[in-house]
């Protein structure tokens, strides 16, 4: 084991459960995406959290419940459904930036928490294919940060950077292979990460740019040969 | 839909728009739903409301359930317990002591079946186990999800100790598990 495996397996748990910080899944998952060992570790772990899940006693809901939740569900109007809107919508719920998509537990807040457990389930899937992460690069070639991206439907980015790097970092934008760039609509770096939808195919994404308010290149994460 | 339906089959026909699926979906998992959305909250209205809003996440994101990473029952919790963590959050609401949480967590008043009832009480046998404090890091991060910087705060230790505790609580659960699982 190298002294990365030793540093993804001591936040391993603390992943498992949906709550490591922003920067330590960032690194965790760079490694883990190159790493069948601990993947495995993770997805022992990630067994052993949905097991804990599990254990809450069950309950029987109120009257009435199956019908409001499928009214709910389907789209029927319904005055608890509205209320339920309202509720869940609150101030974005400490948004970080556009809602994180998996397309497994797309839901309708995005804070760390949410993040990390989608991250998780990312995880549990990755086998290289589907997952990729690449480093993020400042002009003179060192490593600032990393772009993940994951192939789903739909398919999501997440970029991270070392929150010193935020200040220098206004808008984003990805470019294809035919070297088209398409701005990385509501790009909002909080605590130095931002993730959301992939605009484009996952095939098709060259390298994703962060860019000054002046629309300098700042950093760059190249997508050649991670997958 | 058959009631008979495989989960995996429910969700599939709700991937699909099937309202049939839906209901035979809510009918199947509303008991463990609205369980740990009220273990969470302590609060049956908030309860019931996270539990609606979990199906509507479920409905929506059907399509995107992978079998690979785990049971529907365990997907459909995690969906849950992240709605009822985004309430604790708003309502700034102070967490149910991870001691009395922990006393729920062991009590389990209907068991589905037998095979159910064996594994779930031996996890609970190894919960117990753990010493005091990796058992009260870990329902309050795996219930909770408090980070390690906020169970340090709670319980005034370093955060290099709540993060400790955490690994070493999901270290043993998974290492016990494992070899009950050998034998």
């Amino acid at each position: 084991m190298s002294t990365d495996c030793d540093a993804v397996r001591d936040i391993a748990g603390e992943l498992a459960l949906g709550i490591a910080s922003g920067e330590e899944r960032a690194r965790a998952l760079e490694h883990v995406a190159g790493c069948a060992s601990c993947r495995r570790e993770l997805e022992r772990l990630s067994a052993v959290a949905d097991e804990l899940l599990v254990l809450a006693p069950e309950s029987e809901p109120p009257p009435g419940f199956e019908t409001r939740a499928l009214h709910a569900m389907i789209g029927r109007p319904s005055p608890r459904r509205r209320r339920m809107r309202r509720f869940f919508a609150l101030p974005a719920v400490g948004l970080a930036g556009a809602a994180l998509a998996t397309g497994v537990l797309l839901v309708a807040t995005s804070n760390d928490r949410n993040l990390a457990s989608e991250y998780r389930q990312a995880l549990a899937a990755a086998n290289g294919s589907q997952f990729a992460a690449v480093p993020l690069r400042d002009a003179s070639g060192a490593k600032r940060g990393s772009l993940s991206l994951y192939r789903g439907m739909p398919s999501w980015l997440v970029v991270t950077v070392p929150k010193d790097a935020q200040s220098s970092v206004a808008r984003a934008e990805i470019v294809s292979r035919s070297g088209a760039h398409m701005p990385l609509a509501g790009f909002k770096l909080r605590d130095g990460v931002w993730g959301g939808r992939l605009p484009m195919a996952f095939d098709d994404v060259a390298s994703v740019q962060l860019l000054s308010p002046q629309g300098r290149s700042v950093l760059v994460a190249y997508t050649k040969g991670a997958w | 839909m058959d009631v008979g339906s495989s989960d995996e089959a429910l969700l599939a026909g709700m991937a699909a728009g099937d309202p049939d699926a839906a209901a035979a979906f809510v009918r199947r998992f509303q008991r463990p739903v609205f369980g740990l959305a009220l273990m969470v909250l302590n609060d049956r209205a908030a309860a019931e409301d996270v539990a609606q809003e979990a199906f509507v996440r479920a409905w929506r994101h059907a399509a995107g359930y992978d079998p690979r990473r785990g049971a529907v029952q365990s997907w459909v919790l995690t969906i849950t317990r992240n709605a009822a963590i985004d309430v604790l959050r708003l309502k700034r609401a102070e967490p149910v002591d991870p001691e009395v949480l922990e006393a729920r967590l062991q009590r389990d008043p209907q068991p589905s079946t037998a095979a159910t009832f064996a594994e779930r009480e031996h996890l609970r046998q190894l919960i117990a186990a753990l010493p005091t404090e990796q058992r009260r890091a870990l329902v309050l991060a795996a219930y909770f999800g408090r980070t390690a910087r906020e169970i340090s705060e709670v319980e005034h230790i370093p955060l290099g100790t709540a993060k400790t505790r955490i690994r070493a609580a999901m270290s043993r659960l998974r290492e016990r598990l494992e070899v009950t699982d050998e034998h």
